[in-house]
């Protein structure tokens, strides 16, 4: 329960305050922008290849939401001295790194939700199951809830916001692109480089309306992981 | 009843506190004071439980904070020199949501509330954003989170800096209200403050406790008393007759603006009478004597100084 009060808090300052509502405008005014460029270009196309267009873009854009969402998890917490609240309270360091990245995919799933206009309008204009559009979204909400990790594992090692979004962006680009330098790679690391393929690997799928087990615990293993860190992180810093 | 035994904390190879021990009954206040780095708030962070300490424990009615669960947190309420508070929160929601982390049912809380309200003196303030309020109320809100859930232990670092004259006389008697039936800590720069509002006074020097007791029984362990005399004289007669006193220990003597001489006198006991009776049938013209500073922080420098 205790968990839900910490993802609570982090939600109405997200909501309460203007940082939060700018990333939400910034996000959706991206993604229809590049739904507009890429995905309703004036060429012929099947309703289906608009839908994963949609989710090709969309999806890139939130992985950035995620780490805007996150870079505030902890840093903010230990820049204005908040963190005493959370280390001095009964609440096990576990729970409030859960706390923290469930706040963040509360912001990412009301982002979401403010997104549906565009795959709504295909679903009315063309030919595609809802099936398809939920998939693309457990997709996206996946990957991003991936990301979102990594960021608030970033944030967990500095007080500045912005380097806690820096950091994050290049681990997460890591995850996200870091098949692009299997070539550059000999077997057998060249397996492990391309596991590095997030965004081309694991979300493709979902983009083309499937839903692979494999790739759902593949997200969910790069969840825990990362948390699993935070938790440490939080726990070694008292024995500094 | 707080316990700590052999309470030792290392920085790398630097001994921030060493073999610190005492023994705190609810129902006291105790002032910590020391230095800047003495290991004030390193001695806090090991009661807060924030931090572990190298060797040593800490109880709390016979349970040892390090290895306690997390639960057992809920005893320890704890207000950082700044105020830990979120500034978009109104109070009531901020205290509310700090009960619900604490453990506290909403039953609890709904009670606890107006107790605490009035505790720290926030009447009115129940529904302003914590952002808008001036710093006093801010340290009035952070004490009010130190004791929502009604901890056995209290720690209070500086809890007045940065205030007013106005506003520490306002929280003098908050502070004092905080001992009823719990084991307060606070630290303070402002001596005198730490004189009106503690019980009993811990001083750490170099992270060693070199002092624990009482106000009074401190400045009885210290058989120095220190005064300031401007007389009508020569400085040079003053300083010859100052060094030929045995009750003098100390002497520094100076010409004001005005052309009296000024001395700065380090006595051996409270013979401040016989000093002033002695001044005038040296023909000394006495214009003024004046404590330089008050009782406890002669008492912190004379312990402090004579560690060194």
């Amino acid at each position: 329960m205790k968990v839900l009060w910490i993802a609570k808090r982090d939600l109405s300052a997200n909501l309460n305050g203007i940082q939060g509502w700018v990333v939400i405008a910034s996000v959706l005014t991206t993604s229809g922008i590049l739904f507009n460029l890429f995905g309703l270009n004036g060429s012929e196309r099947l309703s289906h290849e608009v839908l994963q267009q949609f989710f090709f873009t969309t999806g890139g854009v939130f992985n950035f939401a995620a780490i805007l969402f996150a870079m505030r998890s902890f840093s903010e917490e230990k820049a204005n001295g908040t963190d005493v609240l959370l280390e001095t309270s009964p609440i096990s360091d576990g729970s409030i790194v859960f706390g923290k990245w469930l706040a963040v995919m509360g912001m990412l799933t009301l982002l979401a939700a403010l997104s549906t206009y565009m795959p709504a309008l295909i679903f009315v204009n063309g030919k595609v199951s809802i099936g398809h559009i939920i998939t693309g979204y457990v997709g996206m909400l996946g990957m991003s809830g991936a990301i979102a990790a990594l960021g608030v594992f970033t944030s967990s090692l500095t007080k500045s916001q912005v380097a806690a979004a820096l950091l994050g962006a290049v681990v997460a680009g890591m995850f996200l692109l870091g098949f692009n330098l299997s070539s550059m790679v000999e077997p057998p690391f060249v397996d492990i480089v391309e596991r590095f393929g997030m965004y081309n690997n694991n979300y493709m799928p979902f983009i083309e309306g499937r839903m692979p087990t494999r790739e759902l615990v593949f997200f969910g293993s790069v969840i825990f992981g990362a948390l699993f860190l935070t938790t440490r992180i939080l726990e070694g810093r008292r024995f500094r | 009843m707080i316990t700590a035994t052999g309470l030792t904390r290392y920085y790398g190879s630097f001994p921030a506190l060493q073999d610190v021990s005492f023994t705190v009954e609810p129902g006291q206040i105790v002032g910590l004071l020391g230095r800047n780095g003495a290991g004030k708030s390193t001695a806090f962070k090991i009661l807060a439980g924030l931090m572990p300490p190298s060797s040593g424990t800490v109880t709390i009615d016979g349970v040892d904070i390090t290895t306690a669960t997390d639960s057992f947190k809920a005893s320890i309420g704890y207000l950082p020199e700044r105020p830990p508070l979120y500034d978009d929160m109104t109070v009531t929601g901020f205290l509310t949501h700090l009960g619900r982390l604490k453990g506290m049912s909403s039953t609890d809380i709904n009670k606890r509330l107006p107790e605490v309200m009035v505790l720290a003196a926030l009447q009115g303030r129940e529904h302003q954003v914590i952002g808008t309020l001036s710093h006093g109320f801010r340290k009035r809100v952070g004490i009010a989170q130190a004791v929502l859930h009604d901890p056995k232990l209290v720690i209070l670092d500086e809890p007045i800096s940065g205030l007013d004259p106005k506003q520490i006389a306002e929280l003098r008697p908050v502070i004092r209200s905080l001992g009823e039936g719990r084991v307060v800590f606070v630290s303070s720069h402002i001596l005198t403050e730490v004189s009106q509002t503690c019980d009993r006074i811990l001083v750490l020097n170099e992270g060693k406790l070199v002092a624990d007791d009482s106000e009074a029984a401190l400045a009885s362990r210290l058989n120095t008393h220190r005064v300031a005399v401007t007389v009508r004289g020569e400085a040079s007669s003053l300083d010859r007759w100052l060094s030929e006193r045995i009750d003098v220990q100390e002497h520094d003597v100076s010409t004001t603006k005005d052309g009296f001489a000024k001395a700065r006198i380090t006595l051996t006991g409270d013979v401040r009478e016989t000093l002033v009776s002695g001044l005038v049938a040296a023909g000394f013209g006495l214009r003024l004597l004046d404590d330089p500073m008050d009782e406890l922080e002669e008492i912190f420098l004379g312990l402090t100084e004579g560690e060194q």
